[in-house]
């Protein structure tokens, strides 16, 4: 019998590793993710720096840049031109989204039925954020909530009637603002800092190696997964009764 | 803490007001103001309504720019040229206005229908610009450069079109030269623009650099069955990825025969190409005689000069034997005449 114990103690302290791997270096399932990530040789612009390793093909890539994205139908430039400053912090979150192979910690079904997934609650980077917030203060938008309430009758989404044009902050006082309701809390505004291991760049300089992929690591170990747990805890109580 | 509120909340104002409006971006515009406010407003306006008049004024031009957005009425952004259109037009109305002395409420009146008149001209630029000139491209990627009318700003605007601009088929002969040109028209509007480069391409993944330069054209001299395939220029930017990327299929066809019959014929098809190249007008009739000027002409005119001398000759041989038989005739018939005579007189 105290070999069953045993067994199932080291069961419990090895589950959580185990399972922790099958979060590291993963694609989500969308319609335009990769089904594993992989090298590609010909990312366009902001999508560049994940070029060793990426969960985006190429075309993805290009299609992340656009104004009227392809990916989603969603515009941009609901309010007029995006300064360009502006559009190039999109430009990344979206190439982030799609390419980024260390998403896996974060990533959520979209509801139990369906195979779709999200993200939810990645932790960026305070600097992140701010500058995000900082190079957007001069483009304008009509609405504090960007996932819902947009006039889609057009094919792509333009401001409801009574929402007004003003300037980025008047909608996103504080940059942590900007970060979670641009897309309905897909990201969440850390306070932790860059390089401090606690947190996510949704960009970084094509020469350097992806900080992500430790910071992934971090959370992937410490993320309790609970199902594995709950059932391990359940099947011993029940040996315990037997017993 | 007062003072900081204040200035808190008069940061968030400016944040939140139209801060410039388009026209207003330029120099000229502002200075325009400025002595209508300084100058001409108090010498025709009373005082008490001046700076309320003028504070109107500034708002309406500031909210020139206040359109609904839309992707074929106006962006929040125009360029030079319509921005230049624009003020001009917008001076030469202030100017025509104040030159005109008129003063109080005939003043108000005035200039705001000026003013008006002027906001919707703006309109009709700026859709304009947005329908015509905003991302000429059809294809690729152009830097443009652009006027932000929320903030003045100038800056390059990125112009993302269908990555492709497709691919030409070329056809050129044997031995003939072969232009691949890469220049699309929008070329020259944009900015940050590098390098063009023509490769050959081989297969499906490997390809050779043939040329890159500032030339938008590959000329290939004397081509030969080898140089037919396929091609594909590329004209770098400044910033990662390519402007334009345009494949050529090169079909290389038999090399052209110019036909060589008679002579003559030969002759003159190279006369008369030589008469179309030099542009000499012929008239038609000058032709056949042009054509046929050799020695058969010369030979043909000697011929017929001597056949007229000939017949000539002969003619006088003839009349001259007529002549002295008709002489002998005359005197044939005088003697017969003479003899019958007698002949009668003897009787």
């Amino acid at each position: 019998m105290e070999r069953w114990w045993q067994l199932l103690l080291g069961l419990w302290t090895v589950a959580p590793i185990w399972a922790g791997d099958k979060l590291l270096n993963v694609c989500m399932n969308t319609k335009h993710h990769k089904q594993k990530p992989g090298p590609e040789d010909k990312l366009y612009e902001e999508c560049i720096p994940w070029k060793d390793n990426a969960c985006c093909t190429a075309s993805t890539s290009w299609e992340a840049h656009l104004d009227v994205s392809l990916l989603y139908n969603f515009s941009l430039i609901h309010c007029g031109l995006m300064m360009p400053g502006c559009e190039k912090h999109f430009n990344q979150a979206v190439c982030f989204y799609e390419c980024s192979p260390n998403l896996g910690p974060w990533i959520q079904k979209m509801d139990l039925s369906g195979p779709g997934e999200r993200i939810l609650d990645v932790p960026l980077c305070q600097e992140d954020c701010e500058e995000w917030w900082e190079d957007c203060r001069t483009s304008y938008t009509c609405k504090s909530n960007w996932h819902s309430d947009w006039d889609w009758s057009r094919g792509k989404n333009r401001c409801p009637r009574r929402a007004v044009c003003h300037p980025f902050p008047h909608y996103f006082p504080t940059p942590a603002d900007l970060c979670e309701k641009i897309w309905n809390n897909s990201f969440k505004a850390s306070p932790e800092r860059r390089n401090s291991g606690l947190c996510l760049q949704k960009w970084f300089e094509p020469a350097q190696d992806n900080p992500n992929v430790a910071v992934a690591h971090h959370f992937a170990s410490t993320a309790p997964p609970w199902e594995i747990s709950y059932t391990l805890l359940a099947f011993t109580l029940f040996l315990s009764f037997l017993s | 803490m007062g003072p900081q509120v204040a200035l808190l909340v008069g940061a968030l104002a400016g944040c939140l007001l139209p801060a410039r409006g388009c026209l207003m971006c330029d120099q000229r515009v502002v200075e325009a103001l400025d002595s209508l406010d300084k100058e001409y407003l108090p010498t025709h306006m009373a005082p008490e309504r001046h700076k309320e008049v003028m504070e109107t004024i500034r708002h309406t031009v500031r909210n020139f720019w206040d359109l609904p957005y839309s992707e074929d009425t106006f962006m929040g952004v125009i360029d030079e040229a319509t921005m230049e259109t624009s003020v001009l037009g917008f001076l030469r109305s202030v100017r025509l206005t104040t030159n005109s002395g008129i003063a109080d409420d005939t003043f108000v009146k005035e200039f705001s229908w000026m003013l008006t008149l002027e906001k919707a001209a703006f309109q009709r630029n700026v859709a304009r610009f947005q329908r015509e000139a905003f991302c000429p491209n059809k294809c690729g990627t152009m830097l443009q450069p652009l006027i932000w009318c929320s903030n003045c700003k100038k800056e390059l605007h990125v112009c993302r079109k269908p990555y492709d601009c497709g691919v030409r088929h070329v056809n050129v002969h044997e031995k003939e030269d072969m232009i691949l040109d890469c220049e699309l028209n929008w070329h020259k509007l944009s900015e940050g623009l590098t390098n063009y480069s023509f490769y050959r391409v081989w297969g499906s993944n490997s390809e050779t650099l043939v040329y890159e330069g500032k030339q938008p054209t590959l000329t290939k001299l004397l081509v030969s069955p080898e140089d037919a395939g396929t091609y594909r220029c590329e004209l770098g930017t400044v910033r990662s990825g390519p402007a334009t990327i345009i494949h050529f299929q090169v079909t290389v066809l038999p090399q052209r025969i110019i036909a060589k019959t008679m002579p003559m014929s030969s002759t003159f098809a190279t006369r008369a190409k030589a008469e179309e190249e030099i542009g000499v007008d012929l008239s038609p009739t000058q032709e056949p005689s042009e054509c046929s000027k050799p020695e058969s002409v010369q030979r043909g005119r000697l011929i017929g000069l001597l056949i007229w001398c000939f017949l000539l000759l002969i003619i006088g041989f003839v009349t001259g034997v007529l002549f002295f038989r008709y002489g002998m005739m005359v005197d044939s018939i005088n003697s017969w005449f003479g003899t019958d005579k007698a002949a009668a007189a003897q009787d």
